[in-house]
């Protein structure tokens, strides 16, 4: 038995666990089917940021942070979820063995959340850990959902019935965390309580039997504690999900969806970036500039490096935080509603055929916010190979990074079209994880089995303000972060190289960008990019840049062009010009295809540093080197197909 | 539900799902790819093509 040790996960908008445990504290264990709501509750208690959402498998790692319950200060856990402690999966295990007391001490008090909606489904880890002296207390959940399902639960009854105690909650509203803060307390300070009883002559050693004595355990507990409608009744969940899984409608739905994400992303922040770029090269160069004059710096190194670079560099990527706010409000929204669930039904052939389970769509899908912790998420599924498959295709994923160089390209050459181009360059995102899919499974994986989907949708939900608003905040501020510390640090580097003379006897920081030691470096890679359509030493220099990071190639660009420009400080539409008479000059009659070449090279190469660093934690260097070559060579080879097919047709 | 010709641990996964002989289930819809959507109790459970054939059910 192999374990996975709990370690945090580096990426562009990690979540946090919020304050540190006292050392020492007694341990309180959160634990729960997936999607029953752990880390909403985990949250509301603690007031850390652990990314929450509505499908199954939002939690891969444990979490951790000090909590008091009722005056007594505890170290609580937030685990990955399982429906019982037969693991099946890499996350599965680390929550077993943490309850089990494996690796460490079983955990003081173990929380179970329990879905009251699916009463019978939650009890069977109950059932399981009331096998072994544990104090276990249970949160009972979606109190709402099985209100409206006509199902009625009574804490009392089935706290007398499971042997345990029985807090409601609503962590969604953060309604019931002092109850329970005070259970908790009151049953640490109890005896740990001896095991449910179980019938003499059951045969531990026969599965079977054991499930099956469980199981009748569970159904006098559900009978005791609740009472069920009469009759089975179909829910407006029941009668969404009938279209919005269904065949042919289905898929079209999901298409529109995601289509109408990426069209409303486009159309709303468009207006609002170009203020914000107005803003950062007009007044506020300005501003700075008479400040720097006033001090008697005017002309300085200092200030060629806060115009062209901080301003026209971060600045530029600033300037797509409204973007970003829009796009991740959007996901947040499908993802609290319930929906991507449905969309992991409704894709599930399509990753069958590409020798994929229909649950290996949920990371591709995180995929595409951020590469990173979509690489983390491979976690959730049982086999090594689908995770290693998995791990290699998410970086084809399209994430959100590169969508800020997609909508710069599509705004300066399609302005009329440019949310329909940015959704083509999904679609094709798609494809690419389909053909490197399917060219994956006919040649390193032929023998790749067939994972059943068995898979869990949660009811429909709507979404709240408070927890939609949240999970956006906390990727814009990975965006920021990440903004203000690597790209600042790449920044400064490009500056640098741009600041230091190796042609035409300039100084230090006056350097015409052409006679820079970066612009020497950038035409000795050039050439590379030449069959491709964007030999230009800015475009080329720009994207090696961009293997730290996406965002970077737009901050490079802005670099060497503001460097270019005696009116310092570019507005987006300075920019925009520059990189189209870039291209026209490139591609030879055939920009189109040239700028088209472009999207597909940045689309596939290697992402950035963090998701290789990523790659090599889950999968090792074998495969992350791998995986680099190979989108490398993908990259090339398409990009280089697409600009000369794209010539000859022009 | 009349039988699950399935072992192991999908058996394992879907009796945890409630999904055992015996156990009334509502079949709510087909699904893109030829599963289907099963209701047992309040919860609800998307099964692929393959899976879905290997339950069998019938009308109470």
């Amino acid at each position: 038995v192999t374990t996975t040790k709990p370690s945090p996960t580096p990426s562009c908008h990690a979540g946090g666990d919020g304050p540190a445990a006292v050392l020492g504290a007694p341990v309180v264990a959160l634990v729960g089917a997936p999607n029953a709501g752990k880390s909403t509750l985990f949250n509301g208690l603690t007031g850390g940021k652990r990314t929450v959402g509505n499908w199954p498998g939002t939690t891969v790692e444990v979490g951790s942070a000090a909590w008091a319950a009722g005056g007594t200060p505890v170290e609580l856990l937030d685990l990955p979820g399982a429906y019982s402690l037969d693991s099946h999966s890499p996350d599965e295990e680390l929550t077993r063995d943490l309850l089990y007391g494996v690796d460490r001490p079983v955990p003081d008090v173990t929380v179970v959340v329990v879905d009251a909606a699916q009463l019978a489904r939650s009890l069977y880890l109950v059932a399981q850990l009331r096998e072994h002296r544990q104090r276990v207390v249970l949160a009972l959940t979606m109190n709402d959902v099985a209100a409206r399902r006509g199902i009625e639960v009574d804490p009392a009854a089935l706290a007398r019935a499971v042997g345990a105690a029985v807090v409601a909650i609503d962590p969604r509203r953060r309604a019931g965390a002092q109850r329970l803060q005070a259970e908790v307390a009151a049953v640490l300070a109890g005896p740990v309580p001896e095991p449910r009883p179980q019938p003499g002559g059951l045969d531990h050693d026969d599965e079977l039997a054991v499930a099956d004595e469980r199981f009748a355990w569970i159904e006098a507990a559900v009978s005791a504690g609740s009472r069920m409608p009469a009759g089975a009744r179909t829910t407006v969940s029941d009668r969404i999900d009938r279209w919005a899984t269904a065949p042919v409608i289905g898929p079209l739905l999901f298409l529109a969806v995601m289509w109408a994400v990426f069209e409303l992303t486009t159309a709303v922040a468009a207006p609002i970036q170009d203020g914000l770029g107005n803003f950062f090269s007009g007044p506020l160069t300005r501003g700075i500039n008479a400040v720097f004059e006033h001090l008697g710096l005017g002309g300085s190194w200092l200030v060629q490096f806060v115009d062209n670079g901080l301003i026209a560099g971060v600045g530029m990527l600033l300037t797509f935080v409204p973007l970003m706010i829009i796009m991740f409000a959007l996901l947040a929204l499908l993802e609290d509603s319930g929906y991507m669930a449905r969309a992991a039904v409704v894709t599930d052939r399509l990753m069958r055929r590409i020798g994929l389970p229909g649950k290996a769509f949920l990371p591709l899908v995180v995929g595409f916010g951020c590469n990173v912790p979509a690489i983390s998420a491979t976690r959730i599924l049982p086999g090594a190979r689908q995770r290693v498959l998995t791990a290699l295709l998410i970086p084809v994923t399209s994430c959100s990074a590169r969508l800020t160089v997609y909508v710069l390209v599509a705004a300066t050459f399609f302005p009329a079209h440019a949310g329909t181009v940015v959704f083509g360059m999904y679609v094709i995102s798609i494809l690419l994880v389909v053909l490197a899919g399917l060219a994956l499974k006919q040649t390193l994986w032929r023998s790749m089995g067939q994972e059943p989907l068995v898979l869990d949708l949660p009811a429909y939900q709507r979404p709240t303000l408070r927890l939609t608003a949240s999970v956006t905040w906390l990727r814009v501020k990975g965006f920021l972060r990440s903004a203000g510390g690597i790209i600042v640090a790449t920044v400064t580097v490009v500056w640098l190289l741009q600041a230091i003379p190796v042609r035409g006897g300039a100084s230090f920081g006056h350097v015409e960008p052409g006679d820079s030691l970066f612009a020497g470096l950038a035409r000795l890679i050039a050439p590379i990019f030449a069959p491709l359509g964007f030999g230009d030493w800015h475009t080329a220099s720009s994207l090696v840049v961009g293997f730290v990071a996406k965002e970077t190639v737009i901050t490079s660009w802005a670099q060497t062009y503001a460097a270019a420009d005696p009116t310092a400080g570019q507005s987006p539409a300075q920019l925009q010009g520059h990189i189209h008479a870039a291209f026209a000059a490139t591609g030879g009659g055939a920009v189109t295809a040239a700028v088209f070449a472009f999207l597909i090279f940045l689309l596939a190469y290697t992402p950035c540093v963090a998701t290789v660093a990523a790659q090599y934690r889950e999968i090792g260097l074998r495969w992350t080197a791998f995986g680099i070559l190979m989108q490398l060579s993908v990259a090339w080879v398409l990009a280089c197909l697409v600009f000369q097919l794209g010539r000859l047709l022009t | 539900v009349t039988g699950i010709e399935i072992e192991g641990p999908v058996r394992a996964r879907l009796a945890e799902f409630g999904l055992r002989p015996g156990a009334a289930v509502m079949v709510l819809g087909r699904t893109a790819g030829g599963g289907r959507l099963l209701g047992i109790g309040a919860g609800r459970v998307a099964l692929d093509h393959a899976t879905a054939a290997r339950v069998g059910v019938q009308p109470e």
